[in-house]
């Protein structure tokens, strides 16, 4: 063997060296004690009670009908009949056309509903629009609408088809013999307000737009003939489109008393739960935790409307201020079975595992929040820890490990 | 060599961090795999020559005999199969188990060396399928331990050679070390997060050893090592109340290496490492304890050009080894091993590459067993070109 061929030789049982370097793989089965020094790893499990009288209910995160979840609508879904009221932005009585304030003829008018949500099994509803004074406003209660819904305000409606699903656009339109009920009186100054209502055969509800469901929001056109010398359709052939000032909805339902045993979520003013919990030092130093379940025990059987889902969502606090907490991530959802008093139970791991930080560690609270929040038909009821069933109580249920001794050899 | 010296240091003190020898799962339990530092040369001949070889870091007075400074550095490619109750599976890694640089003092019979090597390695990553009852409901859960890491050797040797047939040669060796142990669990059902957790196990200790080499005739050489390595002290993330002490060996080994021809070189060796001092201190802190250990092994070399020695010399060897931490109580394993190799030389003997491929089997008296193909790779660096 010649110095070069050595050379290659050597530069070649390098290079396979190299490659076989590169694959290293370590990781081998294992069989308990034998190859487990330091032990099996020891789970366990605990239950923490929620601190007593350091739970409540808290309302006025939403203002009614105008989250996202739009307005409810009902004709005795839950024993309610429910209208939801749209007042829009005032339509002008004039618009400048080349720098010039014009008067205009109405030519039609279309009002536009989403509908949100519906009972795909309820069949045969009719969707109504009612007009109402132009002066209706947010103090509007179910005692001074529901007298104005009768078929002598009725200006259109539409039954929504079977086949239907949520987000369809209806759209009512006015013209010729029909524009005169969608006239706005002088007095008015342009503002139209509508109520919006459902009946049928059976007692169902349907969720539609409001003025905080973007894309869904109710739309009022108005489609115009300015008086203008020029006979560019353009320009005389116009469309005011006007979007709602006011969107929210009543209810015949009156408020249960409040009851301090109950933490009540979802209403209309999006009623959300805050609950306090213990944070023993051994779970805050060197637990290991593998999973934490928050769980609630519904006070009666959970109600809504069929198809229209309801979650349960949990979310921790970064700061402890009661009420306006300021509130963290999404830790755990969980959706809700219509008709079921079964514990209601939700992973919070993520939010429990930030009460261990060593800086600025989260207080344990929890904030309970129903969504969709503000219109949805589920309100549900969990008792409090004023319960005097501590079973019942909310509690968190903690599955943890015990740090390991990797010094056993 | 003065020049040379800050070079040295900071080779060592980089290496120290990094190396690690070949695991095995028989490393587990106790303190780790014991790392034998030998030369791909004495590994290729099973350690038989590790006493004379001055490229091993076993014996300090192998260093008599160098004729300048030489540096050395090995790899080692480790292919095994591992097989237990739990099944079996394959592994394989890669490690620096040593590295060396030594030179004779012009002029004086005299030479000195450092060395830093494995001296238990605690590589391994384990993996375990179980069902427990969590919460009422039987979870599947899947376990990884994994650990790298494991203690280093760095020995400061002097060689004395008071004749040319005898010399003596002392050491003092610094133990010290980071294992980086990580356990991991997941959980079938989603619900539940993983759960991830490591540490820091740390040791330190100071050894001594003293070794002989005698030259009989020009046919016979015997080595002799008396070593004591002294105590460690464990402890686990810094944290005081987690240490923990451990008695270390006594080690006495002997070799006698033999040349009935000129073509025909023949080794043999035996070792005691007294482990069972460490039995107590580790069954203290809930390890399966530690027994005494015996090596021996035999091996030869035979060269094919009496003109050039080293071109390709073959080289073979047996070894068997008990190995001093069981992973069940009083069942300690054995490890058998046999080698062969060979090596060259480049560039009129400034470099030399030794090689050799160890094909290892271990086992205890329970359901562990382990197959291994080793490849170990010596580079040596003679920049003043003289030949061995």
């Amino acid at each position: 063997m010649n110095l070069r061929l050595a050379y290659r030789l050597s530069a070649t049982l390098g290079a396979l060296l190299l490659a076989a370097g590169c694959q290293e793989q370590l990781t081998a089965p294992g069989s308990c004690p034998a190859t487990c020094p330091g032990g099996t790893p020891v789970l366990r499990d605990t239950v923490l009670d929620a601190l007593v009288g350091a739970d409540s209910t808290h309302t006025g995160y939403i203002l009614r009908g105008a989250s996202q979840a739009g307005m409810r609508v009902a004709n005795g879904l839950v024993g309610a009949t429910q209208y939801g009221v749209v007042r829009f932005i005032r339509r002008p009585d004039s618009i400048f056309v080349r720098d010039t304030g014009r008067t205009y003829t109405v030519d039609s008018v279309a009002l536009e509903v989403t509908l949100l949500a519906r009972d795909t099994t309820a069949s045969g509803i009719l969707l109504a629009l009612h007009r109402l004074p132009a002066t209706t406003d947010s103090s509007a209660t179910f005692a001074a609408i529901d007298p104005l819904v009768v078929p002598g305000t009725l200006v259109d409606s539409s039954t929504i088809a079977d086949s239907v699903r949520p987000a369809l656009k209806y759209r009512f339109l006015f013209q010729g013999d029909t524009l005169a009920l969608m006239d706005i009186p002088a007095l008015d100054s342009g503002a139209l307000a509508v109520a919006v209502a459902i009946s049928g055969g059976t007692a169902t509800g349907v969720r539609i737009g409001g003025i905080g469901s973007g894309g869904a929001v109710p739309i009022f056109r108005s489609y115009i003939t300015v008086n203008v010398p020029d006979t560019a359709t353009s320009v005389k052939k116009q469309t005011i489109v006007r979007g709602p000032v006011l969107t929210t909805f009543v209810s015949s339902a009156t408020g249960a008393a409040p009851d301090t045993t109950i933490l009540a979520l979802g209403t209309g003013d999006g009623a959300r739960a805050l609950i306090r919990f213990p944070w023993p030092v051994y779970l805050r130093d060197s637990a290991l935790l593998a999973r934490a379940t928050l769980e609630l025990v519904p006070a009666a059987a959970i109600q809504g409307l069929p198809g229209d889902s309801a979650f349960v969502n949990v979310r921790g606090v970064r700061v402890d201020f009661g009420a306006k907490s300021p509130v963290g991530g999404l830790a755990g959802t969980e959706g809700l079975a219509f008709g079921s008093v079964d514990t209601v139970r939700i992973d919070v791991i993520s939010e429990i595992q930030n009460w261990q930080l060593d800086r600025l560690p989260h207080p344990p609270v929890l904030f309970v929040i129903l969504t969709p929040e503000g219109a949805s038909f589920t309100e549900p009821r969990f008792y409090s820890t004023r319960e005097p069933t501590a079973a019942r109580r909310p509690r968190l249920r903690i599955t943890y490990q015990l740090p390991f001794d990797f010094e056993r050899p | 060599m003065r020049r040379l010296l800050p070079i040295v240091l900071a080779s060592v003190t980089m290496f120290s961090a990094s190396l690690s020898a070949q695991s095995s799962q028989f490393g587990i339990r106790g303190l780790g795999y014991p790392n034998s530092p030998h030369s791909a040369r004495a590994r290729a001949m099973g350690g038989s020559t590790g006493l004379f070889d001055a490229e091993s870091a076993l014996n300090p007075a192998s260093l008599a005999y160098l004729t300048e400074m030489t540096a050395g550095f090995s790899i080692l490619n480790d292919r095994r199969t591992v097989d237990g109750p739990a099944g079996s599976g394959d592994v394989r890694s890669m490690r620096f188990p040593l590295f060396s640089i030594a030179s004779p003092v012009r002029r004086a019979p005299v030479a000195f060396g450092i060395s830093v090597s494995t001296y238990l390695a605690r590589d391994f990553s384990v993996a375990f399928r179980d069902t427990i009852d969590i919460r009422g409901a039987p979870t599947e859960t899947l376990d990884t331990l994994t650990s790298q890491g494991g203690l280093n050797d760095l020995r400061a040797a002097v060689v004395w050679r008071i004749d040319p047939r005898f010399a003596v040669g002392v050491a003092i060796h610094a133990f010290t070390g980071v294992e980086r142990i990580s356990r991991s669990r997941w959980f079938q059902d989603t619900g539940y997060v993983s759960i991830q957790e490591s540490s820091e196990v740390s040791a330190a200790g100071v050894g001594f050893d003293i070794g002989v080499v005698k030259r009989l005739s020009t046919r016979l050489t015997l080595a002799g090592l008396l070593r004591s390595d002294g105590h460690l002290t464990y402890r686990r993330d810094s944290l005081t109340a987690t240490e923990f002490p451990v008695d270390l060996p006594v080690t006495l080994a002997v070799g006698v290496q033999y040349r009935p021809s000129a073509h025909l070189l023949l080794a043999s060796h035996a070792k005691w490492q007294g482990w069972g001092s460490a039995d107590g201190d580790l069954r203290a802190v809930g390890g399966t304890g530690a027994s005494d250990a015996w090596e021996a092994g035999f091996g030869g070399e035979f060269i094919r050009h009496l003109d050039r020695p080293t071109k390709l010399p073959i080289r073979f060897g047996v070894r068997h080894t008990t190995l001093p931490f069981s992973l069940t109580a009083g069942d300690p394993p054995s490890e058998t091993a046999a080698s062969f190799g060979t090596g060259l030389t480049f560039r009129e003997g400034m470099g030399a590459l030794d090689a050799s491929l160890e094909r290892v089997w271990r086992a205890d008296n329970a359901d562990f067993r382990e197959q291994a193909w080793l490849f170990a790779l010596t580079a040596t660096l003679r920049p003043n070109r003289r030949s061995r």
